[in-house]
């Protein structure tokens, strides 16, 4: 406990740190009052010419997904595997739609008629932007604490005394502890200033399924088909709580970077490649319609964070399996886990220059 | 007691080190060698930074890579190039290390106080490490070497940076710390080492060629050495050694088998020892 305190003290004398996340708030902020507009008719229950929204049509009563799944199938065609998982995918998806008819989760009001652009700029701007922020802050941590007896010329007298090079690991628990800090910083501040200017008061407990929600994917519209019944409030607190995994991802990845190339900026040159190429890649592979291997790149972790605006729904293309985010999250952190567990193996027999 | 069994040590076709042999009791080793032998190699070998290619090394017979942090408990290491923290002070950067350590926290400010002291450095305790002169921050150095009271301690050329006065301060300190551990030092600065330790190892074609007292090494020249007038005439059998002030002028000081003419022996100095057999190497090569 003592070295990780005297290690997360790194952390708080990190000027570079405090300068991000200042400028991360000011960001977000930015992003709130530049959608103020939305704001005027928030949970309003008018249309435009001033009459009230019917709101009891239940979208997902007779629901059919096959029509869905006829769509995504024929865009993948070239991919006998790819359209099978898609298909699947839906199958498993319509019992889904008739429990959402059967809870009448359509007929909540949610934001009324600026649901749609609410959801989007919570769930997607804010949310993605949060995420983005919480990892590059994770990133910047888990370098800065492992390449710091490098840059400061201790790594010799660190590895000979009594904690030796397991003080490697203390590090990447001070890291990864300060980087979900951040990122419970970074939300927090994000979303206080956020819901004290729209008022959610009644909305929380409204599903996110309501009529008044929708997504659109390759300019298909449908209802927001989620996996689970979620409230406002449940889709927030589980998109933070996924998004705290993925911000865990990504900062394993930059220890496993860290540990494997032993030098702060070529890991961070790599760890750039690795992201953007890998975004890059899965489009490449897209446009190049090689669906079997762009399915694979839809489970690397900047995909996940590209896609957090349709997280826990059937989420199109985006995804080929149910709940695809959270299997992706779970698997990165499984994988990443081994691979900061070989790096330090490899670590503790390696010659130190 | 350490001992160094067979080691060589290899980077990919460079042979760093080979077969190297040692038994090490309590006292002072003094490692001495010209700059890229392999000391520092040896040095970090015995602080478990590098792996030896093949050989062992043992305390007290137990593998000290096995031993892990039991070793590590026991060892103290001053590097050739002392790190710091560069905004931390010396009692802040040695309470880290005391955690480093796992020396209990209540007795670290007590350690790191009776230390500063030893070393000189009580006034600057509180001053930013940034702000101390090569020769404090060597000392924090060794402070931070000696927090755990470390029964082998491992110094890399530690006096460099030093001056005259530190040096000697050093070597007091040194010597009066050696009666109960095994202090291993290296330098290429013969005087460092001269007057406190108790044998001398000396590396030559990354392989041991002694592990001796310093009378033992010089004990080989005896009658080898001789002090000649600047002018005199050098034969090729013959080797300067060095050049000094002697009472009438400048004079050398010559590695002959034989006499010279005009030449005096003189009493071999370990410094005239290390340079006889050095260039001996280089007349070799």
């Amino acid at each position: 406990m003592r070295l990780i305190a005297c290690e997360m003290k790194k952390v708080v004398y990190f000027p570079a740190l405090w300068t991000f996340l200042m400028l991360s708030l000011v960001l977000n902020g930015l992003l709130i009052l530049g959608n103020d507009d939305v704001r005027n008719y928030f949970d309003t229950e008018k249309d435009d010419s001033g009459a009230i929204i019917d709101a009891s049509e239940n979208v997902f009563e007779g629901y059919d997904t096959g029509v869905l799944a006829s769509f995504y199938a024929d865009i993948v065609r070239e991919s006998p595997t790819a359209a099978g998982w898609i298909r699947k995918k839906y199958s498993l998806l319509q019992p889904r739609a008739e429990q959402l008819a059967k809870s009448g989760a359509a007929l909540d009001h949610y934001a009324g008629k600026a649901t749609y652009e609410s959801h989007q700029l919570l769930f997607g701007t804010l949310m993605r932007a949060i995420l983005a922020e919480g990892s590059i802050c994770a990133m910047l941590v888990i370098l800065y604490l492992m390449g710091y007896e490098q840059l400061n010329r201790t790594e010799g007298q660190v590895c000979a005394s009594c904690k030796g090079r397991r003080l490697w690991m203390t590090k990447l628990a001070a890291a990864m502890l300060s980087a979900e800090a951040l990122y419970v910083l970074l939300a927090g501040m994000t979303l206080a200033f956020y819901l004290g200017r729209w008022d959610y008061g009644g909305i929380w407990g409204d599903s996110v399924s309501s009529r008044f929600n929708y997504l659109t994917d390759m300019l298909y519209k449908r209802p927001f088909l989620t996996w689970h019944n979620f409230t406002v409030g449940g889709y927030l607190a589980a998109s933070l709580s996924l998004g705290a995994g993925l911000v865990a991802v990504f900062g394993l990845l930059a220890a496993v970077c860290a540990m494997l190339l032993r030098n702060v900026y070529a890991a961070a040159l790599v760890l750039g490649t690795v992201l953007f190429g890998g975004i890059g890649l899965g489009s490449l592979f897209s446009q190049c319609r090689v669906w079997a291997a762009y399915f694979v790149m839809t489970l690397q972790p900047s995909a996940v964070w590209l896609d957090v605006n349709v997280w826990f729904t059937e989420s199109g293309i985006a995804a080929f399996i149910p709940w695809q985010e959270t299997v992706a999250v779970v698997l990165n952190l499984a994988v990443c886990g081994m691979a900061v567990c070989g790096m330090f193996r490899r670590f503790m027999r390696r010659d130190l220059s | 007691m350490l001992s160094v069994e067979r080691v060589t040590k290899c980077y990919g076709n460079l042979t760093a080190l080979e077969d190297i042999s040692l038994d090490l009791a309590q006292g002072v080793y003094g490692l001495l060698a010209p700059n890229g032998a392999g000391k520092s190699t040896l040095m970090k070998m015995l602080a478990t930074l590098l792996f030896p290619t093949k050989g062992r090394i043992l305390w007290d017979g137990e593998e000290i890579v096995a031993m892990g942090e039991r070793y590590r408990g026991l060892l103290g290491y001053l590097p050739q190039d002392f790190g710091y923290y560069p905004n931390s002070t010396p009692r802040q950067f040695m309470r880290y290390a005391a955690a480093l350590q796992k020396i209990p926290r209540a007795e670290t400010d007590r350690r790191i106080s009776r230390l500063l002291e030893l070393v000189g450095l009580s006034d600057a305790a509180d001053r930013k490490l940034k702000r101390l002169s090569g020769g404090m921050l060597q000392r924090v150095g060794i402070a931070v070497a000696m927090l755990n009271d470390p029964r082998l301690l491992i110094l890399d050329e530690p006096t460099a940076g030093l001056d005259p006065g530190e040096r000697v301060r050093f070597r007091n300190m040194i010597h009066s710390l050696a009666e109960d551990r095994i202090v291993i030092l290296s330098t290429h600065i013969v005087s460092d080492i001269e007057t406190i330790a108790g044998r001398i190892i000396m590396l030559r074609d990354h392989r041991l060629l002694c592990c001796d007292t310093p009378a033992q090494i010089c004990g080989r020249f005896r009658g080898k050495i001789f002090q000649l007038p600047a002018d005199a005439q050098i034969m090729p059998h013959q080797h300067v050694l060095s050049e000094g002030q002697g009472e009438n002028g400048t004079v050398l000081r010559v590695l002959s088998e034989m006499p010279p003419e005009d030449g005096v022996a003189v009493a071999p100095s370990l410094e005239d020892a290390f340079l006889a057999i050095y260039a001996s190497k280089r007349e070799g090569a």
